[in-house]
């Protein structure tokens, strides 16, 4: 599963899971898995594990910037896995990472019918969400960025955001994008083109707000 | 036409990168990333296995009595107590979250690293087991730092199997629905929502044991047991009730009881926990 252009930010996280799902393997390995005919036992069991290990922070990551809270992310991606292990067996090898991918964005669909969305956004103002300036802490600015980020993904239509944080945040391929959402590559293209004109406008605005509020030019 | 590249690599500007480099810096918390690899681990025998019913319980037996036995194989080894408090995390993580959005104790406080039975009088020992919240966030550091490698699965997978309970219908499960959580994908489940119920009533007596209410531990074992008199947990709800014997101060109670279940069980893995809660 190449990770063509993907930062180096998430092979990191993706190196510190390592440990625990060796360990979870290994504990896996050493339990006796029931045999039940017609299905296919520790192989599956593997490649479903191996796809988690690689994938879930990534999944969960999406699920986030598609507007979900951390609690209902959490659920979704248990939901998202437990999709992914009935169906994994109909997946193509090297699939698998836009499969998760896939499920995930439909559970996600899910959760937005069941739940009316947080806050309607009525308007097209970022003041009040956060400052652009970042704040001594680095891990309050972290935080503050995120909450700025999925402000103005909010304000993003769906079908660009979709597209946009796919390609800009979790690294997929227009194609890999093509192929998951059941798009014409040149759909991506377009909605790519527009989230990212979208986007950088929003952050323009935002940049020229607070060098007005800050007294600059 | 070569793709554009992407933004956070350098063609936009600060803000911009900054913007998508705090997106890309974001992950789940530890007990999340525990509860999805067990998850992982559990899902394709469990909910395949749900087709044929045979296999379906051994397999569920496995996810729930396999991950019990595990963890008290792993934490008698790591000097760990296992019969602790993954329900407690479990009801105290959505609070720890909005508290600590890049902590979780949804697995941590399970783990009761560095207090070995042995080393506590008895009462005491059993009222213990029940970490107090805000040591949640040490005992993760530990689990971090590679000190409780093992009984992290331990953790994790009583999480996974306590968060399948949590999806059983009210009106089986002794445990409060937890707010907002998908019941669709696991609810397909049948046999993991049957043997949820019966895990949930063994958390809930748990979950009673740690918060240092032996009665109402031994009340729900005993609904469990009339509920479930052939459970597969038989073994599970005696350890407990030991255990809750000895908090609530009938020692001859426990202690026959633990005889009782040593001669039953003599090889199970409980049977360390029980050896070591009666004979310290």
């Amino acid at each position: 599963m190449p990770e063509e252009g993907h930062p180096q930010a998430l092979a990191r996280s993706r190196v510190a899971d390592r440990p625990l799902a060796a360990e979870v393997l290994s504990v896996s390995d050493r339990q006796p898995v029931p045999k039940v005919a017609g299905v296919s036992g520790p192989p599956a069991a593997k490649r479903l594990l191996e796809l988690v290990t690689a994938h879930h922070v990534g999944v969960w990551r999406f699920l986030r910037r598609l507007g979900l809270n951390r609690a209902d992310a959490d659920d979704a991606l248990q939901e998202t896995i437990v999709i992914v292990a009935r169906r994994l067996g109909e997946v193509a090898l090297g699939s698998e990472r836009s499969f998760f991918y896939g499920a995930a964005l439909r559970v996600a669909h899910g959760a937005w019918r069941r739940r009316a969305r947080r806050a309607e956004v009525d308007d097209d103002s970022l003041s009040g969400v956060v400052g652009v300036d970042p704040p001594q802490d680095a891990l309050l600015e972290q935080r503050q960025m995120r909450e700025l980020l999925d402000a103005l993904l909010r304000r993003m239509p769906e079908e660009l955001r979709t597209v946009f944080v796919l390609y800009e945040i979790e690294g997929f391929t227009m194609a890999e994008i093509a192929r998951m959402l059941s798009l014409r590559p040149g759909t991506v293209a377009s909605r790519l083109r527009r989230g990212r004109a979208d986007f950088e406008q929003r952050v323009a605005r935002l940049e020229g707000s607070s060098r007005h509020e800050g007294g600059q030019p | 036409m070569s793709p554009p590249s992407r933004l956070v690599e350098g063609q936009a500007s600060e803000l911009t990168r900054r913007l998508l480099q705090a997106g890309l810096s974001e992950r789940p918390t530890a007990g999340v990333t525990r509860r999805v690899l067990v998850l992982a681990v559990a899902i394709p025998t469990a909910t395949k296995a749900s087709l044929a019913a045979g296999g379906a319980v051994a397999a569920v037996k496995w996810l729930g009595v396999g991950f019990l036995a595990g963890g008290v194989a792993i934490a008698g080894t790591k000097g760990l107590s296992f019969l602790s408090s993954a329900p407690a995390a479990l009801r105290t993580e959505r609070a720890a979250r909005a508290s600590a959005s890049h902590d979780d104790s949804g697995g941590a406080s399970a783990i009761r690293p560095g207090l070995h039975p042995r080393t506590l009088p008895e009462r005491r020992r059993i009222a213990d087991s029940a970490p107090p919240q805000p040591a949640a966030e040490a005992r993760l550091t530990r689990e971090r730092t590679g000190g409780g490698g093992a009984a992290v699965l331990t953790g994790g997978a009583q999480a996974a199997a306590s968060r399948a309970a949590s999806r059983v219908p009210a009106a089986v499960s002794p445990s409060a629905a937890v707010p907002g959580s998908p019941s669709e994908a696991l609810s397909a489940v049948p046999v993991q929502s049957t043997l949820g119920a019966e895990i949930a009533w063994i958390d809930r007596a748990r979950l009673a044991l740690s918060a240092g209410q032996p009665a109402t531990a031994l009340t729900t074992l005993e609904q469990y047991r009339q509920r479930y008199p052939r459970g597969r947990f038989g073994p599970e709800a005696t350890a407990l009730e030991v255990e809750a014997r000895l908090l609530g101060g009938d020692g001859a109670g426990a202690r026959a009881l633990a005889a009782h279940f040593l001669a039953r069980h003599p090889t199970s893995p409980l049977a360390e926990r029980v050896r070591s809660l009666t004979n310290p």
